[in-house]
């Protein structure tokens, strides 16, 4: 019995995967991952391979190249209801390119800067997911804590800053500490935001938003299920839904997403979904690859 | 004492790169420039052990080795921001923040570093840190490890009672000393950097050597009067059970 269910099984799988037909289009092992751009049924994603499991990092449908695939894509566009009128946008960890594509392409104004810690991400991204450079659209290569450093230096502002940095389903430590996010707070403009991206299936996201919360005195999360974006305001201030959903219509009939801008109000979640007493990672102390195995409750 | 000394070694190789990452990033040159600094510290800590031993030839040489040595790891995690500030902040704190001096000279070497090669460079160039992170980590743990390193041929002179014995009792602290180091190595990286602060394992195996350094001091000259042949076996035993209970 077992057996012919297993078969039955095995054969379900084997049809999927023929019918499916993963073409793989992109394969390189860099200096950081095993890298892989796959098809199927049209659609791209790039894939990290870290201990053995694949990882999703970006999703590409080059029959609606504007339209974001993955939700956390499409998320990240929630901090432009707090900063309507953004001029600079950095974004850190750059994946298939799709936010920075994105949002160069509905907003040519803004100059986008990413920065990206693997050559070959790039690469993959120029190659498969029609990311194009151009001075509006920048990438800088190098490790996210460095290029944060060099640009305090330079005393160079932005408006919203995008943290995006994985690297198989983890972060590095070093950008998870209450030191990281304070360099980010000082690369802010007046009234800038930052926003990041955060997996809540384990224990790692109490510790990740308490460090957020600690530098940034507001924190507003958006997403349902699966990976949250998490917006951080650097001064205490409310910002209601109504606000919202009012910089959401503005910037729908200014610059015509092909996907609702304002349907992101759904995917507020204003009630506070994580241990707000505890530790917080810093530079001394961050057991960030301990933690990401721990699930939650 | 000689199975500390390989424990603590190997063991601040472990957290090394943990203090590194925040200026310098997580690539692999800050593991390639933790490991060279300590090979190269090793190279002439053997070295000055070896000449030390024609001047200083009793068992405190030793315990001054391990006391000094825990002083260098304090100095690294020695809190400084009541004289300066962190370089990156914005704003008034209600809290201090806790810079240790590790983080102090690793930001000044990232200025200097920038100032003196990339100061009109374009910023979408990234940035060489090859070079600075190698030169921090020899300020930082050039020290401290080429003191460890002295300790071998000080305690080969020591244990070494006639010339023929020599290769003997060489092989057997080298046995030791390398043991220590593979325990330096898997406690560490399973149990420390994780659950313990970078500065806590720091405070740790200061007190560890500091302890068995000063232990050894006394026991022996004990164990040297008992049984004069065997004795530097026996003084190694005795330390090496003290040094566990960190």
């Amino acid at each position: 019995m077992n057996k012919s269910l297993a078969l039955g099984l095995g054969l379900a799988l084997l049809a999927r995967d023929l019918t499916a037909q993963t073409k793989v289009l992109f394969e390189k092992e860099s200096k950081y991952h095993y890298i892989r751009v796959d098809e199927e049924n049209g659609t791209r994603t790039m894939r990290f391979r870290r201990k053995g499991r694949e990882y999703d990092e970006s999703r590409y449908d080059p029959s609606h190249p504007n339209v974001p695939v993955l939700s956390y894509t499409r998320l990240f566009f929630s901090s432009f209801l707090f900063r309507p009128d953004a001029k600079r946008v950095l974004m850190i960890g750059l994946g298939g390119g799709s936010v920075p594509r994105l949002i160069h392409h509905y907003m040519p104004d803004i100059q986008m800067d990413t920065v990206e810690l693997d050559g070959a991400v790039l690469e993959a991204a120029e190659k498969h997911f029609n990311f194009k450079r151009d001075e509006k659209n920048t990438v800088r290569i190098g490790d996210g804590r460095v290029h944060v450093k060099i640009m305090l230096r330079r005393k160079v502002k932005y408006d919203i800053i995008m943290l995006d940095a994985f690297r198989g389903g983890y972060i590095p430590y070093h950008l998870t500490t209450r030191e990281f996010f304070k360099q980010v707070k000082g690369l802010l403009s007046e009234n800038g935001i930052v926003a990041a991206n955060m997996r809540p299936d384990f224990k790692i996201y109490d510790y990740h938003k308490r460090t957020m919360a600690k530098v940034f005195p507001s924190l507003y999360t958006f997403g349902k299920t699966g990976n949250k974006i998490c917006v951080g305001l650097s001064r205490r201030s409310n910002v209601h839904k109504n606000e919202m959903m009012q910089n959401a219509i503005k910037l729908q009939s200014r610059h015509q997403f092909e996907f609702r801008l304002p349907a992101l109000i759904d995917d507020y979640q204003p009630r506070i979904d994580y241990e707000t007493k505890g530790e917080i990672f810093t530079d001394d102390h961050a057991p960030v690859n301990i933690l990401r195995g721990i699930p939650r409750e | 004492m000689v199975f500390t000394c390989g424990w603590i070694l190997m063991g601040m190789e472990m957290v090394g790169p943990r203090l590194m990452a925040p200026v310098f990033g997580s690539d692999i040159y800050a593991w390639g420039s933790i490991i060279s600094t300590f090979m190269v510290a090793l190279a002439v800590g053997y070295w000055m052990g070896g000449k030390v031993t024609r001047k200083w030839n009793t068992h405190w040489t030793l315990t001054v080795i391990g006391i000094a040595t825990s002083i260098c790891m304090l100095l690294l995690i020695v809190d400084v921001s009541y004289f300066v500030h962190e370089s990156d902040a914005t704003e008034v704190e209600e809290e201090r923040p806790y810079i240790p001096v590790h983080r102090w000279v690793n930001d000044g070497l990232f200025d200097v570093w920038m100032d003196t090669f990339y100061k009109d460079a374009d910023l979408l160039e990234t940035p060489n840190m090859r070079w600075p992170t190698l030169f921090s980590s020899f300020i930082l743990f050039f020290l401290p490890s080429a003191l460890l390193g002295m300790a071998s041929p000080v305690a080969i002179r020591l244990a070494t009672m006639e010339l023929e014995r020599v290769g003997e009792s060489a092989g057997h602290l080298y046995a030791i000393s390398t043991a220590g180091s593979f325990f330096g190595v898997l406690v560490t990286s399973f149990h420390l950097i994780g659950p313990y602060r970078n500065h806590e394992i720091f405070v740790g195996f200061s007190a560890t050597l500091t302890v068995a350094a000063v232990a050894f001091g006394f026991v022996y000259p004990m164990t040297q009067a008992a049984e004069p042949a065997v004795a530097p076996e026996h003084s190694e035993t005795v330390t090496k059970e003290e040094s566990p209970d960190e």
